[in-house]
Parts: C-alpha cells; structure tokens; sequence
C-alpha cells in the first residue's frame, strides 16, 4: 500500500499549561482542528490541552469516504495506545471530546482498568456508543440538510441558511432531476445567501460534500459500539448546545450512566467550541478540579 | 475564491478517455480558479492540501472531476495521489479507474 502522504500526528499538544492537569480532547474531523484554539487558550491557564486528531487515522478518514462500511474496531485500541504513550491515562486527566470524538472517549474510558482511568469524563454533544443510532436516521436528504447547512457555515464562519429557506429546486435544464439533486440544488442557493457556499459550487461539488458528510455521519454513530452505560463509573459530563445534533430520543442512552449531568451551551453543534459564551462554560468544565458529583443527575432542561 | 462556474452539471464529460497531459491540465485550471492564482503558479508537484484548499472544497473538487469524467473517482484518490500530477497520472494510467492505492 501506498504510504499514507498524512503525516500529522495522532496527538499534539495544543497549549503549553500546568502540567499536574491534563484535558485530553478527541477530535473526530469534520471541523478543522484550528477550532479548538479558543478553547485551548482557555484550558491553558489550568493544565495543558491535548488533542487527538482522528483524521490522522487513514481508516478513520476511509470510513467516511465508503459509505461508513470501514473496521473501525481497531481504533479504540489505537487511541488508547497514544493517550498511554503520552502518559495520560491517569485520575489526573479529563477526557473528552466533541461529537463523534465524545462518544469515542466514552467507549475508551469504560475499558480501561480503574487505575488507568481519567478523573472526569466531558463530552461536547455527543452521541452514546450505545445509542444504535443508524443509517435510517440519516438516510432523508431533506431532513439531514438544516444540520448540513450548519456545518458548512460553521466552516465558513457565517451564519447558518434559515431551513425554512431550504426547499427542493430543479437545477438549471434539469427540470426532472430526481428529489435528492433537487433538495441539494434548492439547498445551494439557501447556502449562497448566507455565504455558506461559494458560487463556485456546482451539484457535482455539493453532491460529493454532502455524500461525505452523510458517510461521516454514519460512520461516527458507529464509533466506540459495545460499550455499556453502566460502565462509565467516571463523573461524566454532557455539553449539548442549545441547538444540539443530538436527537431528543437519544437523550435516554445518556441517561443510564450514572454520575452524568448535563451542561447546555450556546450556539449550535458546529459553532459550540468557537462561540465566546460557549467556550468559556466548556472550559471550566474540562478545567474543574475535583471529580465530584454535584446533582444526581438529570438531564437539564434544553 | 473565484467561481470556475455557476450552474449545475453543466461540465459535460468528457467523450474520449482524457490522457495524462489533458487531466493535470484540467485540475490546474480548476485549482487556479478555485485558490485565485494565476495557472502558470500552480504547481503540480505541491500536495493538494498545501493549497488553500480545505477538505470541503477538495471534496467539491473531486465532484466536479467526477462530472467531467463521466466515471466515479475513488473517494481515497486524493489520498493516495495527492498532487495534481500524480493523480493525472494515476486516472490516465488506470483507464480512469477506480482502485486507491494500486
């Protein structure tokens, strides 16, 4: 096989900080990891942030890119592998992570041996490993496009096409286009009206982002499967944003861990670790000191 | 970043299997119009990435060459070949086939 011509690294460390604290943060793509700096510069005056960055995983990226149909049983074990090299699978370290990144912290922490356990568990919208969340769920084009429209102004650093703005639309002397091609062309010019997209953009281009980003989808609802509720004996912590990825039916897979409390923030799913207000309630939460559990948790209100 | 074109599959494919010269010619055009840099400094030897092309817009890329091609380009090509030559090379030499990494 070719090498892989991807040479960043698993991990880095974000910011130099006191090192007795650790915050260990896994980062599932989608976003450039350039969005992390906000909160980075934060957790710094409190111990030093690392990151994993997944998409130095050629299977990770792979799975994205073949319709979520990659083994990923293996990346538990190498993320685990790097966490262990860099010494920070101890009490003295708070995982993390967000989205897909999260779930993927979860299912780590809940197999390792309590010594080598981190202190606290803090999850930035995550998705459980148990949730069983599959392909139906993101197999409707025109229910998967509002939270595609606020990824790609995430990136763009706009604000998000208003989905009631988004309606099918036959593309230009292709009045019998089928429904999907319809819904990404009336998506495209929703898009364009807030900067989302560039007019750049042609359906071909939107065809394969948005392929990808439904193939990444899928492929995060797939990651850390097997782990059990019950094994997360860490004090846990869930940050939703306000206007959160996670389905409201999911809500009761989080349930089930004890020790879990959930924290709402502003801002929408993409826009999460970059928004000011937001940043700031996620930091003090990486960066809290003991591991205690304050409420028996509920699931606050949204 | 300037708009190489505004419409839908207006890129016809292409009618004969384009050879290596035609590809890599393609793809500079496309990334010069798409990074706002003359043609003539487009290299093709630099790594798609280390232009300024995010993930997104390579993605949009590898749609758009899809289109002009008229086959599906493997989703890890890029990967695999990540230059402009390279990759010309790799559709030319495959027939514009489909198989990352052989």
């Amino acid at each position: 096989m070719t090498p892989a011509p991807d040479t960043r690294p698993l991990l880095r460390q974000l910011a130099r900080g006191p090192a007795e604290r650790r915050a260990a943060l896994i980062h599932p793509g989608g976003l450039p990891a350039t969005h992390y700096r906000p909160l980075a510069a934060a957790l710094a005056a409190h111990g030093t942030p690392y990151l994993v960055d997944l998409d130095a995983l050629p299977q990770f990226v792979f799975a994205a890119r073949h319709g979520g149909d990659t083994d990923l049983s293996g990346l538990v074990d190498t993320v685990t592998e790097v966490l262990d090299a860099h010494h920070l699978l101890d009490q003295r370290t708070t995982l993390g992570g967000w989205s897909g990144g999260g779930t993927l912290a979860c299912a780590i922490a809940t197999g390792l041996p309590p010594p080598r356990r981190p202190g606290r568990l803090v999850l930035l919208d995550s998705l459980p490993p148990w949730s069983g969340t599959g392909a139906d769920s993101i197999e409707d084009t025109a229910a998967l496009l509002p939270e595609f429209g606020r990824y790609l102004a995430a990136r763009a650093g706009v604000p998000a096409p208003d989905p009631g703005a988004i309606r099918p639309a036959p593309p230009p002397g292709q009045e019998q286009a089928n429904s999907h091609d319809q819904w990404l062309w009336g998506f495209r010019q929703a898009a364009l009206a807030v900067g989302a997209l560039d007019e750049g953009v042609g359906l071909p281009g939107l065809r394969k982002v948005f392929q990808s980003y439904r193939w990444g989808l899928l492929r995060n609802r797939r990651l850390g499967s097997g782990a059990a509720p019950g094994a997360v004996t860490m004090p846990t912590t869930l940050i939703r944003a306000r206007d959160s990825i996670i389905p409201d039916d999911d809500v009761p897979g989080w349930r089930a861990v004890p020790h879990l409390r959930t924290v709402v923030v502003p801002g929408n799913h993409y826009t999460m670790l970059t928004e000011p207000a937001s940043v700031e309630l996620i930091s003090a939460e990486l960066a809290e000191d003991t591991p205690a559990v304050r409420d028996p948790l509920r699931l606050g209100p949204r | 970043m300037t708009a190489p074109h505004e419409t839908g599959d207006e890129h016809a494919p292409t009618t004969v299997a384009p050879d290596a010269d035609t590809i890599r010619e393609w793809l500079v055009t496309q990334v010069a119009a798409r990074t706002g840099v003359p043609t003539s400094e487009v290299d093709v030897d630099q790594f798609l990435d280390e232009f300024q092309l995010d993930s997104t817009e390579a993605l949009v890329l590898a749609g758009e060459l899809e289109n002009w091609l008229g086959v599906e380009v493997s989703p890890t090509a890029l990967w695999y070949h990540p230059t402009i030559a390279r990759l010309a090379r790799h559709l030319a030499a495959s027939g514009i086939g489909n198989d990352a990494g052989t």
